[in-house]
């Protein structure tokens, strides 16, 4: 990367150009080079011949959106990944209640079932314990994708925890702590809501809208986290 | 050696759980939507299936193997791993003088490599609930050196990935 920068001062020394990145930051990259017509010797050798190469610095998307890569779409797909997990989680087996083929709703791990009308009990089971991994799958995901974001801000900043880390760093784990506490408010408000739906007796329906509303309010949370995480950064640095 | 980093790994798994478990049961004193159990309509509702809200808001949190707080505590755990295994990597080769621009791909990768340890050792079969019920009878004395092995290694952890991020090409 030195020798990278150094080229890059050099090019822009030898053709004149004026350097973009005088901040001292860390840019990347790749050079680019492309016959110019333009640029073709002075007669007096200094640029050599016809055709030469002019070279051109393409920046990364990195530094085309002030340093930081938008990652909102991917946090769009984490958190609709989410909704999704909580509702497939929600509907085959919540917390102990595990639905049978004929619809029903059956309480436990052990005892009573399976047969011919609920359906294998093992198969709920296992539907249920996909998600239950694709839900820590999206944890583990926004915990990734916020650290990847809180480097790209310190690259951004020219090696320094500055206002792009800094703004990362506090979006994202605002983010995820309004997401539990989100979770946690829509799992008691998910429940009350429940206790008057579901197919049989009224438990599994509380159970179910525990869980479904727990993952809307946890998605609405975490976007109020990072959003207030990244004002509260913009307010202190006066932006 | 596979079977003390399947022990330590679901040690610290089972503290993350307990602090997660705590956490809910304290916050949970400020949850305003709590207070909707106590509407009768809503309270008579939960008492004519013999339970109340609070007993099904607990179990959709606390049940050990699909509640919330365990996903919470798995998903925290590969995120742990996930950092602790990138700042390993970039601090390494950054003593040996290899120093590169961490690209989404490389934390994927770490990501994935991180999930599949802890599958393999943690969340497979649920094997977890096993650890969960021989750690619960341990003494108070070993619970607290369990807590204090995860906090340092929580720190540790996010402290190496911290200092990696200097081993920064420039």
């Amino acid at each position: 990367m030195l020798v990278m920068k150094l080229c890059f001062d050099k090019h822009f020394k030898v053709f004149g150009l004026e350097q973009p990145n005088s901040d001292n930051k860390l840019y990347t990259g790749r050079w680019k080079y492309h016959k110019s017509k333009a640029l073709k010797s002075d007669g007096k050798g200094n640029l050599g011949g016809r055709g030469v190469k002019r070279p051109e610095f393409v920046f990364d998307e990195l530094q085309a959106n002030g340093g930081t890569t938008d990652f909102s779409n991917s946090n769009h797909a984490l958190n609709i990944g989410a909704g999704i997990y909580g509702a497939m989680e929600g509907l085959t087996s919540s917390q102990g209640y595990w639905l049978g083929k004929n619809g029903k709703y059956y309480e436990g791990f052990s005892g009573r079932g399976p047969n011919q009308y609920t359906g294998s009990r093992a198969s709920a089971l296992k539907s249920a314990n996909t998600y239950k991994l694709a839900g820590k799958a999206v944890v583990l995901g926004q915990v990734a994708l916020g650290g990847y974001m809180t480097y790209e801000g310190y690259v951004a900043d020219g090696g320094e925890f500055g206002y792009n880390a800094q703004r990362a760093a506090v979006g994202s784990a605002a983010g995820i702590g309004f997401g539990l506490a989100g979770a946690q408010a829509g799992a008691a408000a998910g429940a009350a809501i429940g206790a008057f739906f579901g197919g049989v007796g009224a438990v599994p329906g509380a159970v179910i809208g525990g869980v479904i509303g727990g993952f809307g309010f946890g998605v609405g949370g975490s976007y109020l986290g990072s959003y207030l995480g990244e004002s509260a950064v913009d307010y202190y640095h006066g932006r | 050696m596979m079977g003390k980093i399947e022990l330590w790994l679901n040690i610290v798994h089972y503290c993350f759980y307990k602090a997660e478990h705590r956490r809910y049961y304290w916050s949970n004193k400020l949850n305003p939507f709590m207070l909707l159990g106590k509407i009768p309509a809503v309270k008579r509702k939960f008492e004519e299936q013999g339970t109340s809200h609070s007993e099904v808001v607990n179990k959709v949190w606390n049940d050990k193997r699909l509640g919330f707080g365990i996903m919470v505590s798995g998903g925290v755990l590969a995120g742990i791993m996930t950092f602790l295994l990138w700042g390993l990597v970039s601090t390494f080769l950054g003593f040996l003088n290899v120093y590169f621009l961490v690209k989404p791909t490389y934390v994927f990768a770490y990501a994935i490599l991180s999930f599949v340890l802890c599958y393999y050792t943690v969340f497979k079969g649920d094997k977890y609930v096993k650890y969960f019920k021989k750690l619960d009878k341990r003494s108070r004395s070993e619970k607290w050196r369990y807590a204090l092995f995860t906090l340092l290694f929580v720190v540790g952890s996010v402290a190496l990935w911290l200092y990696s991020f200097r081993f920064l090409p420039i």
